[in-house]
């Protein structure tokens, strides 16, 4: 131990002190975004050029899994493809290059008049008329083609390949096509009930992957659907708990996107004022069964169509298992209400809660208080520096084999729901 | 099952020495942070053969997540009987100390593998980022059952 | 046959009948926003709430041997599993519902769990203390899990009664935790154990809870505070799924690759097809040798439906099985009238209630469903999924069947609340 580390140490603690001063004295207002959080728009205001290339992710076992994802302006490779922000009526543009060994192409389901390279983006055939691909293609080894369109309809899209397409999306050519309304860009769509709080917009794509495919196709061996098995699940291209690293994490280069909600408690006195909106995309084979721990959603459009049709009344529903099919999207209204004001001395909670020592606490998280905002009862030793006190609630498929990886609970589809007190979280 | 490490006997002196002294804070084997200045992507994670030996773990990233409320560790097993303590044992759960603050984390979720660990596998423990001590560029201690691993960078 | 949709609840449960003088909760009014559906809830500064009574319920959690149908072709070696005493021939974890009991005697259940989870049932505006008790897995005394209980569904949840232990707390062997709630929504639940989930809940730690609403005050039953839910009967149709090997293997000390998961036994409130057709039987009871209430008292729920003719039945569907299911009743329509645990109204008031021929239920689902008895006779409930129509992959039926018993009108007394 030296003196320039004690020094150092007493440096940081003066900075740290009075960050907190500062952090006390204006806590962050509602709308605030934060760094690495929520939906992550690739820029490029409607014009995108991304390249189709062979790379790898991660998984928290420590697996390296070869996949096909994109290269873009922004990320050297990443799995999931970009995730596209657009605006009804105004004109999208993906050039898309193509460095893997097979030809690629991007559908856009949901789009009007999707043009390629100038011309109506239909399904190829060969010669015997058999479909070889749902749209004109970049070719195999460098090849371009360039997709043009102008959204009319604001909701949640999936695109994908249209080529070889079990493989492809295997092995990870999809994303999210966000399109907003041209009203405003805090609302999922035309109807003002569907605005939600600004930087409260979460996006869950689910997809999976059986290494044994992407090993098959990373060695140039036929792929084997009949032994199709899936072993890792992800969000937004990330395994639990990577799920709750930030956007653009240092150490998951090639999985840019987070999926942590991250709220607070609506209430008059302060917090949100609005519902967090989560839009879910569902690229696996199977219908996914998502289930939000801490409150019921409230599912207000499917396949980007609201639940809402004029004249016809509203037919949003509430879903505390949000229901995914196949290739299908679902947009949820996700609020948090602190019900019952728990206060550790004017409205304590109404039971004994057992001794600690009675309770497993390693092993599992706890602030050492069940109260939101508050964290007491610390042990000897524990310096407390501030306070926050805030919730974590997971959010995960319920099909549990789902919630795995490669069959270790705590993992796969899962992702955590941050609700913080109602005055925000000190500055961290 | 193999054992992926010997312990030299060394090692073992060491880490006896170690145990008989004040238990932590001296047995960073290979110390990094030769500098005042804060942990980045790029500084080198220590590793402690006394903890490989003993716990039979190497610790290889500490990530703060979950917009600062969560501490991410993460270590490979190297010897699946010894690592089971890690999340076995509830009173062996590593702590975390920050080096500049000296807050203690000790409130984990771990990643549970059906009661055994996967040799060379990687596995994970979740702090609870108790008010926010341990802060990205931080550097914290890591103890398990007595060994310390000084000076792991937090990212 | 008599209704036993209250028999195996604790006497203390049974008590709702004495609801006092609620107040009469008024039927869904239109509200404008998606967000607002408990706002005025949120909006009281103070507490205010008043519990109308409160409910307490002793859960234990521990292991126990089930009985699949024993028709069912043998898979050496994970099914019927060689360690299985006699009558059994599955390992299972479960909850037991111990409420009233003696000390001495809630821990002499240590090792006789069941299967589905006893059904807890509420009121809404109650006060609710569950206790949690893990008695140990007496087949494992080397494995120290947890238990936890996990209101599945329950809105505006704390973590700390939330049930998840990474996010919380969970309950050692020989300890005890009470779980607080006061459920503010009517409809139907579901709650496991959320401790290696993936684990306790396939073995069995799984189950139903009601809450009813406050317009029950006024004497009749409805699924949720709206006229257009009144019904006559309810009945469970808890559905779940086991996979033999994975139980076998937690038996005997092994590993389960959960990331292939294949089901043998697709369930009824704990039971394949034909056991779902016997009766309702009660775990503390010792019944004959042989007897089908000795085989069967670990998974004690019957799947029966009786009914008279124009009777509105409720079925209670939910499922924590890993799959989907499609239930249907044999040509009479389903009126689906609430989905997990929310009336199926717009945020305006809207009706999106529906009716069906088939309602598809996923993992984690609920489903309110009504329907009126048609005429006298026997009509066959099943999954239309009929990969789960079998037992373990063997010929003939099994899995999730049942029947419904249609008297004609007037013969059934009314069923007790
Ligand atoms: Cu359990
Ligand atoms: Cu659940």
């Amino acid at each position: 131990m030296n003196l320039r580390r004690l020094l150092a140490g007493g440096l940081s603690l003066t900075v740290l002190t009075g960050a907190l001063f500062a952090a006390a004295a204006s806590p962050s207002s509602g709308a605030t975004p934060i760094a690495g959080e929520g939906i992550m728009c690739e820029p490029g205001n409607g014009s995108y050029t991304m390249t189709a290339a062979a790379g790898r992710m991660t998984l928290p076992d420590g697996n390296t899994i070869y996949t096909w994802g994109y290269h873009t302006p922004t990320h050297d490779f990443q799995n999931t493809a970009p995730t596209l922000c657009v605006t009804v009526g105004t004109p999208v543009r993906v050039a898309l290059t193509n460095n893997l060994t097979a030809d690629t192409s991007l559908m856009f389901p949901g789009m009007p008049n999707v043009q390629a390279d100038g011309v109506e983006s239909a399904p190829l055939s060969d010669a015997t008329g058999r479909v070889t691909s749902l749209a004109p293609i970049a070719p195999a080894n460098g090849g371009t083609v360039t997709y043009t369109f102008t959204p009319n309809k604001p909701g949640t899209y999936l695109y994908e390949s249209g080529t070889d397409v079990n493989t492809q999306i295997e092995m990870g050519l999809y994303g999210a096509l966000i399109v907003r309304p041209a009203a405003s860009a805090t609302q999922a769509y035309d109807d003002p009930r569907t605005a939600f709080e600004p930087n409260r917009e979460f996006l869950h794509v689910l997809s999976q992957v059986d290494p044994q495919i992407h090993s098959d196709v990373e060695l140039g061996k036929p792929v084997d659907w009949s032994t199709y098995s899936p072993k890792y699940f992800l969000l937004n291209g990330r395994s639990a708990p990577d799920t709750v690293s930030p956007n653009d994490a240092a150490w998951l280069p090639y999985q840019p996107y987070g999926s942590m909600v991250h709220v607070r408690p609506q209430d008059p006195n302060g917090g949100d004022t609005l519902p967090a909106l989560v839009r879910y995309i569902n690229v696996m084979n199977t219908d996914a069964a998502f289930h939000p721990h801490g409150n019921t959603e409230r599912v207000i459009a499917e396949d980007a169509a609201p639940l809402d049709s004029a004249g016809s009344g509203d037919s949003s529903y509430g879903s505390f298992l949000v229901d995914v099919g196949a290739s299908r999207t679902v947009d949820a209204m996700f609020t948090w209400y602190d019900v019952e004001k728990y206060d550790p001395v004017s409205n304590p909670i109404p039971v004994a809660l057992s001794p600690f020592q009675d309770i497993i606490l390693k092993g599992t998280w706890y602030a050492m208080s069940p109260y939101l905002g508050l964290q007491q009862n610390l042990p000897a030793g524990i310096t407390q520096f501030n306070q926050c006190g805030e919730y974590y609630h997971m959010a995960h498929n319920h099909a549990l084999d789902k919630a795995t990886n490669y069959g270790a609970t705590f993992g796969g589809q899962m992702t955590l729901i941050r609700i913080d007190p109602l005055n925000g979280c000190p500055a961290k | 099952m193999n054992s992926m490490i010997t312990m030299s006997p060394r090692a073992i002196a060491l880490g006896a020495v170690v145990a008989l002294a004040t238990g932590a804070l001296l047995v960073s084997s290979v110390a990094t942070r030769q500098d005042v200045h804060a942990a980045d992507s790029n500084t080198a994670v220590p590793t402690s053969r006394v903890m490989e030996a003993t716990a039979g773990i190497r610790v290889l990233s500490a990530h703060s997540v979950g917009d600062g409320g969560i501490i991410d560790l993460r270590y490979q097993v190297l010897d699946a009987n010894k690592a089971s303590i890690v999340e076995g044992d509830v009173t062996k759960t590593p702590q975390i100390t920050d080096v500049d603050s000296g807050a203690v984390l000790h409130d984990t979720a771990a990643m549970r593998h059906g009661h055994a660990m996967r040799p060379a596998g990687e596995y994970f423990l979740l702090y609870y980022n108790q008010g926010g001590s341990v802060k990205p560029g931080d550097f914290i201690n890591v103890s398990i059952d007595g060994v310390t691993l000084n000076d792991v960078p937090v990212t | 046959m008599t209704d036993d949709t209250t028999s195996s609840v604790s006497p203390l449960l049974s008590r709702r009948n004495f609801l006092r003088a609620g107040v009469l909760g008024a039927a869904g009014t239109g509200v404008a926003m998606y967000a607002s559906k408990q706002a005025p809830r949120a909006a009281a500064a103070a507490p205010t709430f008043v519990p109308t009574k409160t409910d307490e319920v002793h859960l234990v959690g521990t292991d126990g041997w089930v009985s699949m149908p024993t028709s069912a072709p043998p898979v050496d070696p994970y099914w019927p599993d060689s360690y299985a005493p006699n009558p059994y021939n599955m390992y299972v974890f479960g909850f037991r519902n111990v409420t009233g009991l003696s000390d001495a005697q809630v821990i002499a259940q240590r090792g006789l769990a069941q299967i589905s989870a006893p059904i807890l049932a509420f009121d809404e505006g109650s006060e609710v203390k569950i206790s949690l008790t893990n008695l140990g897995l007496s087949q494992r005394p080397d494995l120290v899990d947890g238990h936890t209980m996990h209101w599945h569904g329950f809105n505006n949840a704390i973590p700390i009664f939330d049930g998840v232990p990474e996010m919380s707390a969970s309950v050692p062997i020989g300890k005890t935790m009470i779980y607080y709630y006061r459920p503010h929504d009517a409809g139907t639940f579901m709650y496991h154990c959320h401790f290696e989930d993936v684990e306790h809940v396939q073995m069995g730690m799984n189950g139903l809870i009601y809450v009813r609403p406050k317009m029950n005050a006024d004497g009749n039953r409805y699924v949720y505070n709206d006229a257009r839910t009144k019904y006559d009967r309810e009945f469970p149709l808890y559905l779940s799924e086991v996979q033999p090997e994975s139980h076998w293997r937690d038996a005997h000390i092994q590993i389960t690759d959960w990331a292939s998961y294949d089901p043998g036994f697709s369930l009824f409130n704990g039971r394949a097809y034909p056991d779902t057709l016997e009766g309702t039987f009660d775990p503390m009871t010792v019944y004959p040798a042989g007897s089908q209430g000795e085989r069967l008292r670990y998974q004690p729920r019957g799947s029966v439906i009786t009914a008279n003719a124009g009777e509105t039945i409720l079925l209670r569907i939910a499922s924590l099985g890993y799959i989907r299911h499609t239930i249907t009743l044999d040509g009479v329509p389903l009126h689906v009238v609430g989905a997990d645990a929310t009336q199926l109204i717009g945020a305006d008031g809207h009706d999106n209630s529906y009716i069906t021929n088939s309602v598809a239920v996923g993992p984690g689902e609920s489903r309110d469903v009504l329907f009126t008895a048609p005429a006298p006779g026997t009509y066959k409930l099943y999954d239309r999924n009929f990969s789960n129509l079998s037992n373990d992959g063997g010929g003939g039926y099994g899995g999730m069947l049942t029947e419904i018993r249609v008297s004609a009108p007037g013969t059934l007394p009314a069923q007790a609340r």
